[in-house]
């Protein structure tokens, strides 16, 4: 994709990852991963539970240390985590003894960005973009699985990272908060211009949402195709019942299906 | 209101130990009725009023010593190897020992004055709330602590805004328990060797044969440790409001 000599945003090189167990010995999660997302792009991977989804996005964001390879973020080597890029965890977890107001401005607090009152006024600008009114001093135990969902959407982009890495955001939301959140992390990514990887269980997610969707094979987890996807942006309901992504669909459907055989 | 309710078998067993006391079933050397007691807890009010304040001073002091401390070990414990791995088998060790078998120890180090007692409180004290600490600060769940640090945390913002609010219930639990082994060792420890406090007054009360005294003093023992308990219960659900349980 990448034009000749750019070096893209995340670079993944041979990324492999073992896991040590008490039971089963040594666990390979991931095997060769290589992957490379470009400054901007929105791009979804798609893959059969435990093929190191979540694995791949804890090496990127620092978190978790790969066996063999290295990662990239704007052509340095990632050591450590670091608030440019921001991760968005499945098992979304914010802080309990917090409400959603302070949750948001955690990561500004944190930084020392801003007076009390600036930190606030952008928090409430990221809760209103999650579609969040009026819960600011609720506790998490008195909001919704998808509102605690939202809350940590918003949490981490206020943080105003670069790249932004989700995994499984979605995951606990209705579906017609799905899509209307879907159609909001587009206008996000489009206005701010983030790098975004997303992880998804939903095929028409990763096709919805991405430029391109990757598809790994069951564990050990490697890339096993790629798909560009040939829609417009801003996209729109229509599009995800037309063809594009019918077919699209079908062909990932029955390529995971086969189990990575490729 | 509900509340008071719910403390009606205390009533029950007062309104029997009355009954008891006036048809004169037991010997009122062994049990003087309780409005007799509380008559000679009247009559006594400075003395008693005294007597608590001090009880209450050796409590608190020891209390605030020991936990402060717990809180720190237990801290280090959770957040260095090094601390973690020496400490755990001495905490671990000395966890069960009966903390009054250290008093002999403590007097011949620290003499027979204040010293030696608030030592005795604070060292039972700081068990509980250590291990508690520590353990809750393990226990920690991993996303919490991931979700901070990709967020710009530093370690002591890690530690103090992540860290020990989450393991906050558990610490609570720990200096609940440290209170009532703090009230514990108080009182054996004026039993013990004191000229005033609670545990003195109930003792000597014993041994002058002033039985209304003495159930005047443990009746005071007992409703301090249930008003402090209470205390700490409400400043608990006050603290840990965002836990998302009922109880605590
Ligand atoms: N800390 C760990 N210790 C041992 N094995 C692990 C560890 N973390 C992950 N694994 C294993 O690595 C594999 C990949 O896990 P990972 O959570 O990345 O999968 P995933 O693709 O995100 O799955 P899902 O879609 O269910 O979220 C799994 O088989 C898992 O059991
Ligand atoms: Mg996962």
């Amino acid at each position: 994709m990448g034009s000749e000599g750019l070096i893209a945003q995340v670079q993944v090189e041979g990324i492999t990852k073992h896991f040590e167990t008490k039971r089963e010995g040594k666990v390979t999660a991931l095997r060769a991963v290589d992957l490379a997302v470009q400054n901007g792009e929105i791009v979804s991977i798609i893959g059969p539970s435990g093929c190191g989804k979540s694995t791949l996005l804890y090496m990127i964001a620092g978190l978790l240390v790969p066996s063999s390879g290295r990662i990239l973020v704007d052509g340095s080597p990632v050591n450590g985590p670091d608030p440019k890029i921001g991760i968005i965890f499945q098992e979304f977890r914010i802080f309990p003894w917090r409400t959603a107001l302070e949750n948001v401005v955690f990561g500004l607090e944190m930084r020392r960005i801003g007076t009390a009152a600036e930190r606030a006024r952008i928090a409430r600008k990221y809760l209103h973009m999650v579609g969040l009114e009026g819960i600011d001093e609720r506790l998490p135990k008195e909001l919704s699985g998808g509102m605690k969902q939202r809350v940590a959407i918003a949490q981490t982009f206020a943080c105003d990272p670069e790249v932004v890495l989700m995994d499984e955001p979605l995951g606990s939301v209705d579906s017609l908060t799905r899509e209307t959140l879907q159609d909001e992390v587009l206008r996000i990514w489009q206005e701010s211009g983030k790098t975004i990887l997303l992880v998804t269980h939903s095929i028409e997610e990763a096709i919805y949402l991405g430029q391109r969707v990757i598809v790994m094979s069951p564990r050990p987890g490697r890339i096993i195709r790629e798909f560009s996807v040939p829609l417009p942006f801003p996209r729109s309901a229509a599009m995800r019942t037309g063809p594009v992504v019918a077919d699209l669909r079908t062909e990932i459907w029955a390529l995971i299906r086969e189990g990575g055989g490729a | 209101m509900k509340g008071f309710l719910k403390l009606y078998p205390i009533a029950v067993v007062l309104i029997v130990w009355e009954m008891a006391a006036r048809a004169g079933l037991v010997d009122p050397l062994f049990l003087p009725s309780f409005s007799a007691s509380m008559q000679a807890l009247v009559a006594n009010y400075q003395l008693l009023a005294t007597d608590a304040a001090y009880s209450l001073g050796r409590a608190f002091a020891g209390l605030i010593l020991g936990a402060s401390v717990g809180l720190i070990i237990g801290m280090a414990m959770a957040r260095y190897r090094a601390a973690e791995s020496f400490l755990d088998p001495l905490v671990a060790a000395l966890f069960p020992t009966p903390k009054l078998a250290l008093f002999p120890l403590l007097m011949v180090w620290l003499g027979l004055g204040e010293a030696s007692k608030v030592a005795l409180i604070a060292v039972s004290a700081f068990f509980p709330v250590a291990i508690n600490t520590y353990a809750g600060m393990r226990g920690v769940d991993r996303f919490l602590i991931w979700n901070a640090r990709t967020k710009g945390a530093n370690a002591l913002q890690l530690l103090m805004r992540v860290m020990v609010p989450a393991a906050m219930p558990f610490i609570f639990t720990g200096l609940r328990v440290a209170t009532g082994y703090a009230f514990l060792l108080t009182v054996a420890a004026e039993m013990l060797t004191a000229n005033n406090g609670l545990g003195f007054r109930i003792i000597y009360s014993q041994r002058t044969f002033e039985a209304e005294t003495m159930y005047a003093g443990i009746v005071l023992v007992a409703t301090l440790g249930f008003a402090v308990d209470r205390l700490l219960g409400w400043l608990g659900r006050h603290l840990i409001a965002w836990q998302d349980t009922e109880t605590i």
